[in-house]
Order: C-alpha cells, then sequence, then structure tokens
C-alpha cells in the first residue's frame, strides 16, 4: 500500500477546465457540448430543432443527436422537407435511429444514404405511387441493423444481389412482392437476419422464405371475403427458427419445411365467406400447416382455425401427428365451442400437455350434455394448469368446468377470470364463484380468481 | 484523515467531506482515479472546479442512491424516484447548472442523467421565445439569419 500522500497538482489526473464564460446570466449555453446534445436528444425532433433559433451558440446543435422522428404531415415544402432530411443524413456518425412518415420518397441518393448510415430506419409512406426501386449500392451498407418499410402495396424492386449484412430486422408492411425470385434472394443473402415480419403484403409468385438465422418469423394477410385462392407457394426453411406467427385467409399455402427448432407457434385463420369449394382448400392448408407444427411446444391457435380444420377434416387423408412436446396450448382471440372436432383431436394427441387457456372463454354450441369421449389422455397425467378467461356467468360454463374438474385429476391451479361486461352484474360473478367453488375435484387443486 | 473505507474530498474553495467509499465511487472519474492510485484512498482527493456547496448536493444525491443499490428494501425504487423529484425541484437555476457540469466531469451517470431530463422538460413544448426567457439566453442573430433558419426547418416551428 502507498503510504505517503503527493499533492494533486503532482497526479496525472487532468481535470476538464473551467469553460469559458461568456455571458455570466447565460450560463446553459456554456454547458459543454455533449451535455447540451444529450439533452437535445431527451427531446422530441420537433421541439429539439426549433432549439436551432435560440442563439448561434444552438444553431447546429441539434444536428449531433443520435435519433430523428420526422412526420411531414399534411403541409410543407417537398423540396425544404428534403432538404432537411439531406442535412440530417450527411454526418460523419452513424445515425442511431432514423424514423420518416411521408407521402413518398423518389430521391435514390436519399434513400442510397438512409440504408448506408443508420442503423436502426423505419420508413413509412401513405401515398407513394408506382413501383418501389430500392437503390443499389457502390459499397454495402453494414451500418443497417434494422429496416423496416410500409409501402402502399407497390411493388418492392430490389437490385440484383442485395445483401445487407448486418441486418438483424426486417419488416415490410403493405409490400407486393415482384415476380421474380429477388425477395427470396434478399432474405438468404441477409446473413444475419433473425427477425423478419411481412404485414399485409402479396405474393405474385411462388417463393421460398429461407433465412439461415431466422429465429422468428411473423406473416400477417389481410383478410378478404370471397377471394380467389391463389396458387403461390411459399416455403419456409429455417433450421434456427424458434417462432412462427401467421394471421390470415391461407390465401397462399405456406409450406413449412421440417423446422427442427420451431417452439412457439401462433396461427390465426380467419374463418370467413369464401367463394365455392375454396373452403375445402384453406381447410386442407389450415390443417397440413397445423401438422408441421407437432414439435412445438407451446401453440397458440384461435377458435376460427379449429373451425376451419374442423370443416373438412373427415374428407383429408392425412393422419393427425401427436404432438408429443407440445406442454401449453393457448385457445385466444375469442370464446371456443369445446364441440369443435379439431379441438379434441389436438387435445388426444398432446399427451404432455401442462397447461390450457382458454383466454376469452368457453361454450357449448348446442344444448346437449356434452363430453369428451373419450378424456384426452393429458387430462389424467400431465395438465397441471387450467386458465379460463372471459366467463360471462352462463350454466355451459359451469357444465365445462364441472368436467374439467372431474376429469383433470393431477391438476393443480385453475385460475378464472370474468369477461370485462360481468363488471355491472357482480350479483351474478358472486353466485357463479360459489357454484363453482362446490363443485367436487378430481384433484387436490386450488381455483383461484383473477 | 479519513478512516478505512471512507475516503475525504475537497472542494474548489477548500471545504473537506468525508464520505464512504460507496458513496465517492457512485463517481466514475473519482471510481478511476482510486483503483489506478491507491494513495488518492489514504489522502485528500481535490474535487476542482466544484465548490463546497454544489459537492454537499452532488455527495447527498450520491448517499441516496448507493445506499439504496446497497438495501433495496429500505430505500425502494418508489422512495429513490420521490427523491430524485424532489431533488431536481428544489433546485434553482445554477446550482442545475453547476450540478450538470460538476456531474458531467465526474462521470456521475445516473445524476447527469437526472438533470438533462430537469432541462429537456424546461424546454418541451415551448415556443423560442419563452426557452429563451426562462435560461435568460441572448438572441445573437440578427432577423435576417433568424428569418433564414425559420424558412430552412419550417417543418418543426
Amino acid at each position: 500500500m502507498e503510504p505517503s500522500l503527493t499533492p494533486a497538482s503532482c497526479r496525472n489526473f487532468t481535470f476538464p477546465k473551467q469553460l469559458h464564460i461568456t455571458d455570466r446570466n447565460d450560463t446553459i449555453s456554456n454547458l459543454p457540448d455533449a451535455v447540451l446534445s444529450y439533452i437535445l436528444s431527451l427531446l422530441s425532433t420537433k421541439d429539439a430543432i426549433r432549439t436551432s433559433v435560440l442563439s448561434k451558440r444552438w444553431k447546429e446543435l441539434w444536428l449531433s443527436i443520435p435519433h430523428f422522428v420526422f412526420d411531414e404531415g399534411c403541409q410543407g415544402d417537398r423540396t425544404v422537407f428534403t432538404n432537411l432530411l439531406s442535412r440530417v443524413i450527411h454526418r460523419d456518425t452513424v445515425l442511431v435511429k432514423l424514423s420518416i412518415s411521408c407521402h413518398a420518397l423518389h430521391d435514390a441518393s436519399l434513400l442510397q444514404a438512409f440504408l448506408c448510415n443508420v442503423r436502426e430506419l423505419n420508413l413509412n409512406f401513405s401515398e407513394f405511387d408506382g413501383p418501389f426501386n430500392l437503390p443499389s449500392f457502390a459499397c454495402s451498407p453494414e451500418s443497417l441493423i434494422s429496416f423496416r418499410m410500409r409501402l402502399c402495396h407497390n411493388v418492392l424492386n430490389l437490385p440484383s444481389s442485395l445483401c445487407f449484412p448486418s441486418l438483424k430486422t426486417l419488416h415490410l408492411e403493405c409490400v407486393k412482392f415482384p415476380d421474380n425470385p429477388s425477395i427470396q434472394q434478399l432474405f438468404s443473402n441477409c446473413c444475419m437476419l433473425e427477425h423478419l415480419v411481412l404485414d399485409k403484403c402479396k405474393w405474385t409468385t411462388d417463393n421460398v422464405i429461407n433465412a439461415p438465422t431466422l429465429r422468428s418469423l411473423t406473416i400477417h394477410e389481410e383478410l378478404v371475403e370471397f377471394f380467389t385462392v391463389n396458387k403461390h407457394v411459399i416455403t419456409i426453411i429455417g433450421s434456427e427458427l424458434q417462432f412462427l406467427e401467421y394471421k390470415g385467409g391461407l390465401e397462399n399455402e405456406y409450406s413449412l419445411s421440417d423446422l427442427p427448432s420451431l417452439a412457439v407457434a401462433d396461427i390465426s385463420v380467419g374463418d370467413l365467406p369464401r367463394l365455392y369449394d375454396h373452403d375445402r382448400i384453406v381447410a386442407l392448408r389450415a390443417f397440413l400447416l397445423l401438422t408441421k407444427l407437432k414439435n412445438v411446444r407451446c401453440l397458440t391457435i384461435t377458435p376460427d382455425t379449429a373451425e376451419v380444420i374442423s370443416s373438412y377434416e373427415h374428407e383429408c387423408l392425412i393422419p393427425w401427428p401427436e404432438f408429443k412436446n407440445l406442454t401449453k396450448l393457448v385457445i385466444s382471440e375469442s370464446p371456443v365451442d369445446l364441440t369443435c372436432d379439431s379441438l379434441l383431436s389436438l387435445l388426444s394427441r398432446a399427451h404432455c400437455l401442462q397447461s390450457i387457456v382458454f383466454s376469452e372463454g368457453i361454450f357449448i354450441s348446442e344444448d346437449e350434455d356434452w363430453e369428451w369421449d373419450p378424456v384426452p389422455d393429458c387430462f389424467s397425467s400431465h395438465l397441471k394448469n387450467i386458465h379460463v378467461g372471459g366467463l360471462c356467468g352462463y350454466a355451459s360454463e359451469l357444465c365445462i368446468l364441472h368436467f374439467f374438474l372431474k376429469h383433470a385429476i393431477v391438476l393443480q391451479r385453475m385460475v378464472i377470470s370474468f369477461s370485462a361486461d360481468m363488471s355491472e352484474n357482480l350479483e351474478i360473478e358472486q353466485v357463479m364463484r360459489e357454484n363453482l367453488l362446490a363443485l367436487p375435484r378430481g384433484s387436490m387443486c386450488r381455483i383461484e380468481f383473477s | 484523515m479519513a478512516s478505512k473505507g471512507n475516503l475525504t474530498l475537497k472542494s474548489c474553495n477548500g471545504k473537506e467531506f468525508i464520505v464512504e467509499e460507496k458513496v465517492a465511487v457512485m463517481s466514475t472519474t473519482i471510481k478511476n482515479m482510486v483503483d489506478v492510485d491507491d494513495s488518492f484512498a489514504q489522502g485528500v482527493i481535490p474535487i476542482i472546479g466544484v465548490d463546497g456547496k454544489i459537492l454537499a448536493k452532488l455527495i447527498e444525491y450520491c448517499k441516496e442512491h448507493a445506499e439504496a443499490d446497497e438495501d433495496e428494501e429500505v430505500k425502494s425504487e418508489e422512495y429513490l424516484k420521490k427523491f430524485d423529484e424532489k431533488f431536481v425541484d428544489e433546485l434553482n437555476l445554477n446550482d442545475l447548472y453547476d450540478l450538470l457540469k460538476a456531474s458531467n466531469y465526474l462521470e456521475i451517470t445516473k445524476l447527469l442523467n437526472l438533470l438533462c431530463q430537469k432541462v429537456a422538460s424546461m424546454i418541451k413544448g415551448k415556443k423560442p421565445e419563452e426557452i429563451r426567457r426562462i435560461f435568460n439566453i441572448k438572441n445573437d442573430f440578427t432577423p435576417e439569419e433568424e428569418e433564414e433558419i425559420n424558412r430552412q426547418n419550417p417543418w418543426a416551428f
């Protein structure tokens, strides 16, 4: 240990010099650039730009902040707006985040600068006309980590062999993919891509989504009534894919390859009026999709999806697979009809199911003595948690809960929550609670209300 | 001289404060000094450019936060939030600037962040004239220059 004490002046530490104060009263302007820049970065882009007019000291300070959000709104001069964007993007350091909402932007050099000098880029176009041509690059855009773009159902044209080497998240909305394989090349060329979201996008040809590092894939399609079933087959390959979400009407066929890492899937196939015979095609597509999810641990499906599958299930020659890893099943979005065939088929093949959640409620469609026959295996071996939400106080609900409590003999916990509409009807809720607690139980489970 | 585990901080106007090491090292600058040169832990650490009043304020802040980091039960997140609010609300403009400068070069990140949030909240949503008035900023633009800036960024005004 150093015993002696040396005067501070002999040490090598240099403290920042006191700043030169030009105007004693205007002390805020004398703060270091880094501090003022940090303060501006805590403001909205508008508030930050507005400080440029305070004094000469502040004129250019706002340009140093690392993230900007621009919303063109309905007013304003186009040239002034693009000049503003140009001032922001032409800088020495990479922007952390840039979000632009505007009518359209056709300036290729500006787009190129965005894609090359930003880490997280969001482009949101509200009135885009004609195809959107992504510019080609002299150097590869290495800074881009997250790219989100919303078009107006325009075709997205991509230069050949385009690649974003650092891109981890790609989110495309209202984009029409071209009638060529350029988009599938983009997916497979982005060698770091982990998250892909395709929201309300349209396919115009068969495609393959094959990104070797992809972990999560979300596809949302618009629900169109009486649509023409497309013949486009979208093949999904991904050895690292862990999460898959699909919401839509299955206008296209999604063909899943073996997805060895897939653990969580969320499927919502809309049940809506379709043209003659298309019901059968969609039902088959939905069933095929479900069979490919046989290895998942956690599955979320909607009552509509179950109904779509049930409608033509008996005509399908492919047998139901065993869902041997499935431990959690969630029925989301709306109340589910427990007489639905495919729900029982699924439960009967999920031997290790530990938790089942009916998040929006349960009912029985016909006024009959309902029960599942035979009772799914998991009720006597693995099922530990049952969660039923959205209860309305009907007798049929009590019937179903009676069945669950009687047959789930290893049940540890049942969680019940009532529909928001019940808040005005506390008496019915109270009666329901009492009746429920009085039901005979085949297990030592707790019943909780949330 | 400070006892073991304590450090002595000396303000630019000669006031000395004996503080626990865990309080003092909330400042990354002080932490680096102590880590590199053990003798600082024995003697007096001069805090150049910070007077006694501001240093006392800094220590008050660091003490609360260092204790909260050590024992979450006694000083909960909610307690700290209230403490922070009261701390910045009681500052006049000059103290606010002095603390900003001091926390910047002593690298007390949490405090710097808190103070910057405070200044940002004073600017947020206000017209330039109001901001100038609040902070005594002298407009050194000619009317033509000011007009030019407004013209370049009409979107923000």
